[in-house]
């Protein structure tokens, strides 16, 4: 938080020379179109940050503060627009000019230059958001309720943050679809465990108890301490591996069993021959 | 990012590491993410989310 006591703008934006004694007060602009009231939110944010954000964003490409921050008498003399504010810092306790010269927005002249105020500087030149146009003003007093959150978010430049937040939302919704759905797939199972171990509560020592009941009755080593990856059935079978599929081999398997099964006429013939040589004798046997 | 936004971001992510239910790796995660896009998508944060692996028998 800082407030003005007093600013001196000289050949910026559409103001030549112009001296304004804020006194550490809130101060209102009035006057007609094309005065130059927006041309002191435009030097007070220069000064504060060497940025005019009314020569930046959407709809401004090719402005230039070197360009269009002199008043246009001076265009060509960059150096001859400066503004100077005196500014008060109340968490210090203490009030610093600073210069800026538009030939020179990266390069502000701090009085007195102590540590503290510099950094308190750096700090004010962080925040673009501090001086608001008319325009942004009217944006966010016209903003339908339902949509100012998105205006303040734009206003303070802030875009970013609320991208960031409704994919922040969609994530935690996609989580908590798939968490119910876990939780459900658990019970699920854990019911199903439940009944066919035939536990009565589903606690680590009861479930070990059946299983161990159940691997020492097939001869399996008893599991000594339930973990999240303890195969209950280990032992039993090897689910990790998948069963080996070797065609060639069951190609030659195939066609030994056709050749086996084409060859069964052949191998029972003799004893086919035997049993209707058999009953024919039996046929013609007189005594039957 | 742009400066303000910058202080949110700290704040978050200093909130999250305060919280005890949330892992440090989680935090370590998002810093990278936000570091490294600038419009990080629901599915990122899905993934860091689901990142950890969990699920001890008690």
């Amino acid at each position: 938080m800082i407030t003005l006591e007093h600013a001196h703008i000289e050949e910026v934006r559409g103001i030549r020379k112009l001296d304004i004694d804020f006194r550490k007060k809130n101060f209102a602009v009035s006057g007609p179109n094309g005065s130059g009231k927006s041309g002191v939110i435009d030097a007070i944010e220069f000064a504060l940050t060497g940025e005019i954000g009314r020569l930046a964003g959407r709809g401004t490409k090719g402005l230039t503060i070197a360009e269009h921050g002199p008043h246009v008498d001076k265009r060509d003399f960059p150096n001859a627009a400066f503004v100077q504010l005196t500014v008060y810092f109340p968490d210090l306790g203490k009030s610093a000019k600073i210069t800026r010269k538009i030939s020179a927005p990266r390069k502000p002249k701090i009085e007195p230059a102590n540590a503290d105020i510099v950094a308190a500087f750096k700090e004010v030149e962080e925040h673009p958001e501090i001086t608001l146009s008319r325009r942004e003003v009217l944006r966010f007093i016209l903003a339908e309720p339902s949509k100012r959150s998105e205006e303040i978010q734009i206003i303070l430049k802030l875009e970013s943050i609320g991208q960031i937040r409704a994919a922040l939302n969609t994530a935690q919704n996609k989580l908590s679809t798939a968490l119910r759905a876990g939780e459900d797939s658990i019970q699920n199972r854990r019911n199903a465990l439940q009944r066919h171990l035939q536990i009565k509560a589903f606690e680590a020592n009861e479930l070990l108890d059946s299983v161990n009941l159940r691997r020492a009755a097939l001869d399996l080593p008893q599991i000594d301490k339930l973990a999240a990856d303890t195969k209950l059935d280990a032992g039993i079978s090897d689910s990790d591996k998948l069963p080996q599929f070797n065609k060639q081999a069951a190609l030659r398997d195939l066609k030994a069993l056709s050749d086996a099964v084409g060859m069964l006429p052949t191998i029972g013939k003799k004893h086919v021959d035997e049993i209707l040589s058999g009953l024919t004798r039996l046929e013609n046997e007189p005594a039957l | 990012m742009v400066k303000l936004e910058k202080c949110i971001e700290e704040k978050f992510l200093k909130s999250l590491s305060e919280d005890k239910a949330v892992d440090a790796a989680i935090v370590h995660q998002l810093r990278e993410l936000f570091a490294n896009s600038n419009k990080p998508k629901a599915d990122d944060f899905v993934r860091i989310f689901t990142s950890l692996v969990d699920g001890e028998v008690k």
